[in-house]
């Protein structure tokens, strides 16, 4: 009977341990050294960000030591790996950055023999000749891009152009400036903008963080707001313009900024201002600027309002920088307008607001209907097919000639819901590339799209349907592969 | 100035020691605390530490006057001329440009044509919570539920940095009777406060950015991009998203202030886990629900007047605590669909419903979902063509394994019984002080590292 346990009690409940202010002070301390130790660089980093003021005097008065710190113990270095795998950016240094690469070498930079820059056909607007304008590549991709400035003008495009079938990327790159190159450096993000989303059209709205000095050629930096910072300024927005229109297969809509509320924001908006319009004049063809001053702003002098439609709307923030949804949707008309006029025919029925905004009050009433069915339906666990809701987008079937050059044995069909012919036929090349080999299958994404095929196999080749969906995007092609 | 950010980083440990130095001269102390709360709201625009002063200095009278009369008619007056004054106040700053277009548009076509300025007025952060505690102030003085406070009193009350601009709605009875004792250095809660700083860094910066960043702002910003699947996603997402991010603020607030030795009301407890809309609101965002409830629902006459004035009474209440989120429709739609949805439970009340226990629950989640979808969106335009996405199927291409998992985990944990993630609590409080801080540190950096060039963006009910 020696063996039988009497139960133990059970423990009393935890207690919460008592602790004494010096050990709140020594947990913080604690933490606060350990982070000076690993974070000195980013510490210094974000007060460099900062706006020039108390604050920024504070945090750079611990950055900066803690920075140098960190270049004797390299204990940054180890957090950087140990954490690295968390970051959400894309890298926004490298190739193209202003920082580090050559200087402008556009053909209207000062020749380097001192001689007059030739002039090319691209500074001509055919539109101005009355020439007729060489005829662009099929409207697939818009990229809306920019500063903060660029929000809400990017969801109303994307709004609008997404009906068409129309692919918007949107990529504002909140609190970045051209002059600004610490947190985001221009050069870099357009080159990686247009290689990535490879745009045919891109709307830029940028300039509400600009003002900052800029390094020059030769050493040294030039403060704002005079010609040496406007002549940098203009440089860098050259380099970008010609990265976007990509030797001129795309077009760039580059929005000017609207006289801002402040006066000394107003100084620096003409500035740059008057270089985006100098940065253009090489590119007339392929480059339009659309004017934001005369829209919200006639004259250069700020006002909170407008007249639309015969009634007095509010078209700013509370900022006196931003533009509200109401200026948003304004601003999208004009760049709207643009679009049409360049890709004729591809983006007409998207200009008119009207085409696609329902009225208020069927809004509400599609909300509510919706809501109520959505709410019985809520038990259920899945919200089934509402009648209000727009159509499908029907498919499209793309002409494939001969169906070879595809990179198999031949294309016999592609359709496309929601994605152009031009583009559906480069998904298509990319699938054929990413194979390898006649037997060869494709198990990665190709340009954005996830693609699955179903193949039949005969003797000496096999026929084969794939699929391919990005988003709301589909691109189905059948192919026959000889073996 | 935002938690999550390097400034707060320096700022606080230099406030907690002095405030802690100071703790045996109350008066220095005081004045230090209202010093420290003003250079933390001026950051944002020292105009605004101005309004918040007036402020102060205006309801301080006002109580004063209050507790200065016998006559019942008298403080009648006063009491309600100072609620005037800050819904005055309030609404200037946050509904002018709300009301404006559409009062001119009225007087235009009634020809009286006497058309207000249309300007754009900056919103001071934190208004709403400071105005309404201002309102509880003056209130409870009338009601003789507290006693008027010196002037620096009321302006810690109403200034303390930590719950200045976004709460919680910390009523003057709790918290005045907390700054007139010195705090005992020897019983601090250090690591309760410590262990809510991290797990409300990790719901703001970990998982509310990150979902706003990969599905939700998205799905809001042009619903016709996206598939239902997607659409239903970034729903869900954002009902996790706003939950994490508004909790992760209160979490924070209260842990700091934990370690200053000042107590805050519990704001949020596991709301996902409700079984009814009236239970949700005894679980989310707590200090506005029992302000709305004893200072809209009860004077307007709560359930004292029979069904139909009790439904009118409560729809009216969540009308006007939609309003007060801010100055759009939907938030006035979201506070219907509330307060419908209440008055008709309160129809049942009473009665035996023949719905299992899991049913109720998930009812009460979709309505609460259902509501989410008014109040993120821009507009009522973008609610509806959300909604009407829901016709439009097709492959989903925001659902990823990560953001799949960090929705369900945020809804998923708050089901589990509550002694599961207090014994969490309760281990990491047994932790040496040293510990602590090496943890915190190291949950500061991983989740540092998960923010974006661009920086950490404001907590959600900064806006309102």
């Amino acid at each position: 009977m020696s063996d039988v346990r009497t139960p133990e009690p059970p423990k009393p409940p935890r207690e919460p341990r008592r602790f004494r202010a010096r050990d709140a002070l020594l947990a913080i301390g604690v933490a606060a050294l350990l982070l000076v130790m690993f974070e000195g660089p980013s510490i210094r980093r974000g007060g460099e960000r900062m706006d020039d003021g108390f604050w920024k005097t504070v945090v750079l008065a611990v950055g900066k030591p803690a920075d140098a710190f960190g270049d004797v113990v390299p204990l940054p270095e180890i957090g950087d790996e140990l954490t690295s795998w968390l970051s959400p950016d894309d890298d926004l240094g490298g190739p193209g950055s202003f920082e580090t690469s050559a200087q402008d070498t556009t053909p209207q930079a000062p020749a380097a023999d001192g001689k007059v820059p030739p002039v090319t056909p691209d500074y001509f607007d055919p539109h101005a000749l009355g020439d007729k304008a060489p005829e662009p590549r099929e409207l697939d991709t818009v990229l809306v891009t920019g500063d903060s400035l660029a929000m809400p003008l990017d969801a109303e495009v994307a709004r609008r152009l997404s009906a068409e079938g129309i692919e918007v990327v949107r990529d504002p790159q909140i609190g970045t400036g051209i002059s600004k190159a610490d947190i985001g450096d221009w050069g870099s993000i357009s080159l990686r903008q247009a290689e990535k989303e490879e745009p045919d059209a891109t709307v830029m709205f940028l300039g509400a963080n600009e003002g900052f000095p800029m390094p020059k050629a030769g050493g040294g930096t030039v403060e704002c707001c005079g010609v040496d910072w406007a002549t940098e300024y203009a440089s860098r927005a050259r380099r970008m313009m010609d990265t976007y229109r990509q030797d001129g297969e795309a077009r760039v809509y580059w929005l000017t900024l609207p006289a801002p509320r402040d006066e000394e924001r107003q100084r620096v908006a003409r500035v740059v201002n008057e270089g985006i319009a100098v940065a253009a004049q090489p590119f007339r063809a392929h480059i339009r600027v659309i004017d934001m001053v005369e829209l919200f702003t006639p004259g250069g002098k700020y006002r909170d309002s407008l007249d639309i439609e015969g009634e007095e709307t509010i078209v700013r923030e509370s900022d006196g920088v931003h533009l509200n949804k109401e200026g948003a949707r304004l601003a999208a008309d004009r760049v709207l307008d643009a679009l049409t006029d360049d890709f004729r025919g591809q983006a007409a029925a998207v200009s008119q607001e009207v085409s696609i905004r329902m009225s208020r009050l069927f809004r509400l009433a599609a909300l509510l209907a919706v809501g109520g069915l959505m709410t019985a339906m809520a038990p259920a666990g899945a919200p089934a097919e509402t009648g209000s809701g727009p159509t499908a987008s029907p498919s499209k079937r793309c002409s494939v000639g001969s169906g070879r050059g595809y990179g198999t044995t031949y294309v016999r069909s592609i359709t496309t819901r929601r994605v152009g012919c031009s583009r559906a036929k480069a998904v298509v090349r990319a699938f054929h590339r990413c194979r390898k080999g006649a037997r060869g299958r494709c198990n990665s994404r190709v340009k954005g799209y996830s693609c699955s095929e179903n193949r039949n196999g005969g003797v000496g080749s096999f026929d084969s349907n794939v699929s391919c969906r990005r988003g709301g995007k589909r691109v189905r092609h059948a192919y026959t592969q000889f073996t | 100035m935002l938690f999550p950010t390097v400034e707060f980083a320096i700022y606080f440990p230099i406030m907690l020691a002095i405030s802690w130095a100071l703790m045996s001269r109350l008066d220095w102390w005081k004045v230090f605390i209202v010093g420290a709360s003003y250079l933390f709201y001026g950051t944002a625009n020292w105009k605004f530490c101005l309004l918040l002063a007036g402020v102060t200095v205006g309801n301080h009278l006002f109580a004063r006057a209050i507790a200065g009369t016998e006559d019942p008619r008298r403080r009648k007056q006063l009491v309600g001329t100072a609620v005037a004054l800050d819904l005055a106040m309030l609404g200037v700053f946050k509904y002018y440009a709300f009301f404006v277009e559409d009062v001119d548009r009225v007087l235009d076509s009634t020809g009286l044509g006497l058309p207000l300025p249309l300007l754009t007025i900056a919103l001071p952060v934190g208004i709403s919570f400071f105005t309404f505690q201002a309102i509880t102030y003056v209130v409870d003085t009338y009601r003789g539920h507290a006693e008027p406070a010196p002037l620096l009193d009321v302006a810690v009350y109403l200034s303390f940095f930590s719950h200045l601009v976004a709460g919680p709605i910390v009523r003057a009875s709790e918290f005045l009777p907390q700054i007139n004792t010195p705090r005992d250095p020897n019983n601090v809660a250090v690591g309760a406060g410590l262990f809510l700083i991290a797990v409300g860094l990790v719901k703001k910066v970990a998982v509310a950015d990150f979902l706003a960043r990969e599905v939700v702002d998205p799905v809001f910003a042009v619903p016709e991009a996206h598939s239902a699947v997607d659409v239903i996603f970034g729903v869900y997402a954002y009902a996790a998203q706003i939950y994490c991010d508004f909790s992760g603020y209160t979490d924070m607030a209260i842990g700091l202030a934990l370690l200053l030795g000042i107590v805050f009301p519990q704001n949020f407890n596991r709301p996902y886990r409700s079984r009814s809309i009236s239970e949700f609101w005894r679980r989310w965002h707590m200090t506005l629900s029992r302000f709305l409830r004893d200072y809209l629902y009860i004077p307007l006459g709560g359930n004292r007047g029979g069904r139909l004035a009790t439904a009118r009474n409560l729809l009216l209440t969540m009308l006007l605590g939609g309003l007060w989120h801010g100055a759009a429709w939907g938030f006035v739609v979201w506070g219907g669909i509330h307060g419908t949805a209440l008055v008709v439970e309160h129809q049942f009340r009473g009665r035996k419903v023949p719905f299992p226990g899991w049913f109720k629950w998930l009812l009460t989640f979709h309505v609460v979902v259902l509501a989410w979808i008014v109040f993120r969106a821009a507009d009522l335009d973008v609610a509806g063509q959300l909604l009407s996405q829901l016709g439009d199927w097709g492959p989903a291409t925001l659902i990823t394994w990560t953001t799949l998992l960090v929705v369900m985990l945020t809804i998923g944990l708050q089901l589990l019984p509550e002694r599961e993630t207090g014994e969490l609590r309760l281990r990491v409080e047994q932790l040496h002080p040293a510990a602590m801080g090496a943890a915190l540190a190291g949950v500061v950096a991983l989740v540092a590292a998960t923010v974006p060039t661009q920086g950490v963006p404001p907590f959600i009910y900064f806006a309102f």
